[in-house]
């Protein structure tokens, strides 16, 4: 592994973490709240996975692209920082 | 990568350029070639039945947005607004993404081991709790 690369992991791996603390803080802010069990089940459901997203995203992307082109690692890593941008903290809710 | 099937899964049926098939005659093939198929034919079943497991979880969103869609602009019409007034492109996009992620956790995962699958429809699961309560976010 070059020390380019493991800058950019690290870097890649710091911006995951603020997701997480991102996602973590605006889960139990959430105000959208259902009526009946299943949805209510169902919403928090949605706050644990959104709260484990990050680290499930890189934990995945890092353990089944073993082996391949670095480049190709870091893309699925690009990817997930857009996906998972934690849009309710930053609007601030 | 280590953790994808041997060919013998994807690529069962190899294909002329006439679109016939080369393998077409059950049963003439050799005991090893046929162990090989059944292995195949368990995983595609072990394979099915992690996607129905967390295709229900992704059904339910989906059917939440649906009734979102519908219930949304029905309560804006009784509050005395339009149904203009609702968010139409939201709540589109709420019955877009469960779609979106499944199919493409399903594309990302095929070929892969039961356990890999399992974690990228996991992922997947992830992606869509975190992109429906964007959703959810820019409605408010």
């Amino acid at each position: 592994m070059s020390s380019v690369l493991l800058v950019t992991l690290g870097i890649l791996a710091g911006i995951y973490l603020l997701y997480t603390v991102g996602w973590f803080t605006s889960a139990s802010r959430n105000i959208a709240l259902p009526v009946g069990a299943l949805d209510v089940a169902m919403a928090h459901l949605r706050e644990y996975l959104s709260v484990a997203a990050p680290a499930l995203w890189f934990g995945t992307t890092l353990l089944l692209t073993r082996g391949q082109k670095s480049i190709f690692r870091v893309l699925w890593l690009v990817l997930g920082v857009i996906v998972l941008l934690p849009l309710p903290f930053v609007l601030g809710y | 990568m280590s953790d994808r099937f041997s060919p013998d899964d994807a690529a069962a049926t190899p294909t002329n350029a006439d679109g016939t098939s080369t393998v077409t005659t059950p049963g003439t093939s050799s005991a090893p070639t046929t162990h090989l198929s059944r292995t195949a034919r368990v995983r595609r079943w072990i394979h099915i039945a992690v996607a129905a497991i967390f295709g229900i979880v992704y059904a339910y969103y989906l059917w939440d947005a649906i009734r979102s869609l519908i219930e949304l602009p029905a309560a804006y019409e009784l509050a005395g607004l339009s149904r203009d007034d609702a968010p139409w492109s939201l709540l589109v996009l709420g019955i877009i993404l469960p779609i979106v992620t499944f199919v493409g956790a399903l594309i990302v995962g095929r070929g892969r081991n039961p356990l890999a699958f399992a974690l990228i429809l996991l992922t997947g699961l992830g992606a869509l709790a975190v992109l429906n309560l964007g959703v959810i976010a820019l409605g408010m």
